[in-house]
C-alpha cells in the first residue's frame, strides 16, 4: 500500500476514535442532564401532591369546625366545641402552608387571595352562631343557622378549592408528561449513542487489525516472501541447468550404446536401454513442467483486454493439432471479453483443450463445448467434454501439482496442466472448479473478475 | 573428448564445461564430418585466450576466422555471457557467429544473450535424438549454409 493511502487510513482511524469519544461524552452529558431534570420534575410532582393534600386538609379543617359548631348549637354542651377549637388552630396553619407552597404560582396565589376573606367570613359566621347559642340560646342560634349564610360561604370556599385542585392537577399532568418524554428521549439517546459508538468502535478495531497491524505484520512477511522468491529463483535456475545435464548424458550415452554396440546387445538388452531412455525423457519433462509451474508463480501478470472468443479458438486449433485425424464436435458460444494476461490465459485454454482432446480420444462422437455464465462481478468460462471423466471423490486432487487420476498407459501427461490452470486463474484473482462423472465426461470452470 | 584439431585450422570453437555434453556435441557434429575442425575449451577464460590468441594460445595464428563459436552459458571462471560480451565488443571478432548452446531456458538468459549480440540460441534437448538432430543441423547451417562476413 502506498504511503499516502496508509496515512489517510491512520487519519481516518484517529477521526473515528475522536468521534467515538465525542459520542460517549455527549451521551453522558445528556444522561446527566436528564437525570437532573427528572429529579427536578419529581420534586415538583411531589410538590403538586402536597398542594392537593393541603387543599383537602383545608376543607376537612373547615368541616371539622362546622361539626363542632353544629354539635354545640344543638346541645349547648362545651364538649361538642372541641373539633371547632382544634380546627380553628389548624385552619390558619393550613392556609399559611398553602400560601408558602404556591408562592411561585400566580394563579394559585390569586385563588388564595380570593379565598382568604371567604375563610375569614366563614370563621366569623361560625363564631357568631356559637356566641348566639351561648348568650341568647338555641332559638337565636338556630335562626342564625337557618339564614343559610354559613353554608353559602362554605360552598364558595369549596368552589375556590375545586378550582385550585384543577389547576394543580393540570400542572401535575404536565409534569408527568414532561417526565415521561424526557425518559423516552434519554432512553433513545443512550440506546442510539451506544449503538453508534459500538459500531464505530468495531470499525476502528477492523481498521486497526486490517490496515495498521496488518501492515506491521505484513512488512517483515513481504521481506521474507521476497527472500524466499529469490531463493526459489536461484533454485529453479540451478535445477534447469544442473538437473538436466546428467539426464542428457544418460540419454545421450544410452543412445551411443545402442548405436555403437547394438550388435552386442540382445533384444532384452535393447529393451532395457529403451526403458532408460524413456524414463530419462520423462524425468526431463517433469523438470520442465516443474520449472514452468514455478515460473508461473513468479511471472508478472500484465493485464489488458482479451478477446476470449479468438483466443479460445486459437488455443483449440493448437490443441487439435495433436490429433488431426480425429473428428471432434467443437461447440463454442461467443465469449465475453475479459481483462487479463493474454499469454497466461492462453495457457489456461490450451491446457483445458489439450485435456479435453486427450480424454475424449477413446470416445466415439467426441464433443467439446465451451461456454460462459456471468454472475455479479465475475465471468465464469467452462470447457465441457464427453470424455473419460473422473470420479468426483478425487476432485480435490485434480488441480494439485503432478496429481493424475489416470495412468500414463491410459492417458499420457505429467499432471502439471491443471495445476498451471489453477495458478494462472488464481493469480488473476479468479477460481477454478471441476465436475465430472466416470465415463461420461468432465466440465472445468474458471472464473475471472469482470473488468 | 580429446582435442585433435590443429589450433590454427579450427572452424568450430566449443566452449563447454561438461565433458559429457562436449562429447555429445562433438558426436553430433561428427555426423556431418567436421570433427577434425572442432576445438574444445572448458571455461570462459580459456575461450577468450583462444579467441584473442593470448595466454596459452598466444602462439595461435589463424589463417581464417572461426566459422562459429558454440557457447555454454554456465561456465567456470568467466561465464558465457561475459565471453559473449567481450567477443562481440571487439572489432576483430565481433562478426564471428556465436551460438548459445545451453540448458537454460530462462527468459532473462535469452534476452541478455540476444542483447549482447548472440546469433542464435539453442536449448540442449534432454532427448538424445533431438539433441543430435539440433546440434548437427545447427553445425550444418553455420558451417555449410551460412555465408560469413569477410574480414581483411
Amino acid at each position: 500500500m502506498p504511503l499516502p493511502k496508509k496515512l489517510s487510513v491512520r487519519t481516518l482511524n484517529a477521526v473515528l476514535i475522536f468521534l467515538i469519544v465525542a459520542i460517549f461524552i455527549v451521551v453522558s452529558l445528556l444522561t446527566y442532564q436528564s437525570l437532573i431534570r427528572i429529579d427536578t420534575d419529581e420534586y415538583w410532582e411531589i410538590h403538586s401532591y402536597q398542594v392537593q393534600g393541603m387543599l383537602d386538609t383545608l376543607i376537612s379543617d373547615l368541616e371539622n369546625m362546622e361539626t363542632g359548631q353544629r354539635g354545640y348549637v344543638i346541645t349547648g354542651q362545651q364538649d361538642f366545641l372541641e373539633p371547632y377549637t382544634a380546627g380553628l388552630l389548624d385552619v390558619n396553619k393550613t392556609f399559611q402552608t398553602l400560601q408558602t407552597l404556591t408562592a411561585d404560582n400566580a394563579t394559585q396565589q390569586h385563588y388564595l387571595a380570593t379565598m382568604q376573606p371567604l375563610i375569614a367570613a366563614k370563621l366569623a359566621d361560625l363564631q357568631n352562631s356559637i356566641s348566639l347559642r351561648t348568650n341568647e340560646g338555641f332559638a337565636a342560634a338556630q335562626a342564625d343557622v337557618l339564614t343559610n349564610k354559613g353554608k353559602a360561604i362554605m360552598d364558595s370556599i369549596r368552589a375556590v378549592v375545586a378550582n385550585m385542585q384543577t389547576t394543580e392537577a393540570e400542572l401535575l399532568h404536565a409534569r408527568t408528561n414532561d417526565l415521561s418524554q424526557i425518559n423516552a428521549a434519554t432512553e433513545l439517546i443512550v440506546l442510539w449513542g451506544s449503538i453508534i459508538g459500538f459500531l464505530l468502535a468495531l470499525l476502528v478495531n477492523y481498521i486497526i487489525y486490517k490496515f495498521i497491524i496488518g501492515e506491521m505484520v505484513r512488512k517483515p512477511l513481504l521481506e521474507e516472501a521476497l527472500k524466499a522468491n529469490k531463493e526459489m529463483e536461484a533454485f529453479s535456475y540451478s535445477v534447469s541447468h544442473d538437473l538436466r545435464a546428467p539426464l542428457r548424458a544418460i540419454d545421450g550415452f544410452t543412445q551411443i550404446l545402442v548405436e555403437d554396440y547394438g550388435s552386442k546387445l540382445d533384444d532384452e538388452g535393447k529393451r532395457v536401454a529403451g526403458v532408460i531412455r524413456t524414463s530419462t525423457v520423462q524425468m526431463g519433462r517433469l523438470i520442465d513442467d516443474l520449472l514452468s509451474f514455478s515460473r508461473l508463480g513468479r511471472a508478472e501478470v500484465k493485464k489488458a483486454s482479451i478477446d476470449m472468443t479468438t483466443l479460445a479458438n486459437e488455443a483449440y486449433a493448437e490443441a487439435k493439432k495433436s490429433a488431426p485425424e480425429r473428428n471432434i464436435a467443437f461447440v463454442m458460444a461467443a465469449l465475453p471479453e475479459v481483462n487479463g494476461d493474454r499469454d497466461l490465459i492462453r495457457q489456461v485454454w490450451a491446457n483445458l483443450f489439450t485435456n479435453a482432446v486427450k480424454f475424449t480420444s477413446k470416445k466415439e462422437g467426441a464433443k467439446i463445448e465451451v461456454g460462459t455464465t456471468s454472475a455479479g462481478d465475475t465471468i465464469t468460462y467452462y470447457v465441457k467434454d464427453n470424455g473419460a471423466g473422473f470420479d468426483m471423490q478425487y476432485v480435490a486432487k485434480l488441480f494439485g501439482v503432478f496429481q493424475r487420476l489416470h495412468s500414463v498407459e491410459e492417458f499420457e501427461g505429467t499432471g502439471i496442466g491443471l495445476a498451471n490452470v489453477k495458478r494462472i486463474v488464481e493469480r488473476h484473482g479468479g477460481s477454478v472448479r471441476a465436475e465430472g462423472k466416470v465415463g461420461e465426461g468432465a466440465t472445468f470452470y474458471f472464473t475471472l473478475p469482470k473488468k | 573428448m580429446e582435442n585433435t584439431a590443429n589450433i590454427n585450422e579450427v572452424d568450430v570453437l566449443m566452449v563447454e564445461d561438461s565433458p559429457n555434453d562436449a562429447e555429445l556435441i562433438a558426436r553430433a557434429l561428427s555426423k556431418i564430418n567436421i570433427a577434425n575442425k572442432i576445438y574444445w575449451v572448458k571455461d570462459g577464460e580459456e575461450a577468450l585466450e583462444f579467441v584473442f590468441s593470448t595466454g596459452k594460445y598466444a602462439s595461435r595464428t589463424a589463417s581464417a576466422p572461426l566459422k562459429v563459436i558454440l557457447l555454454d552459458l554456465k561456465l567456470p571462471k568467466v561465464n558465457g555471457l561475459e565471453v559473449l560480451a567481450k567477443v562481440k565488443a571487439d572489432e576483430r571478432t565481433k562478426t564471428v557467429p556465436m551460438v548459445v548452446v545451453t540448458s537454460s531456458q530462462e527468459d532473462r538468459d535469452l534476452k541478455e544473450a540476444y542483447k549482447l549480440g548472440a546469433n542464435s540460441y539453442i536449448v540442449k534437448p534432454i532427448d538424445a535424438s533431438s539433441f543430435v538432430k539440433a546440434l548437427s543441423e545447427a553445425g550444418l547451417y553455420w558451417l555449410a549454409i551460412n555465408k560469413p562476413a569477410i574480414i581483411k
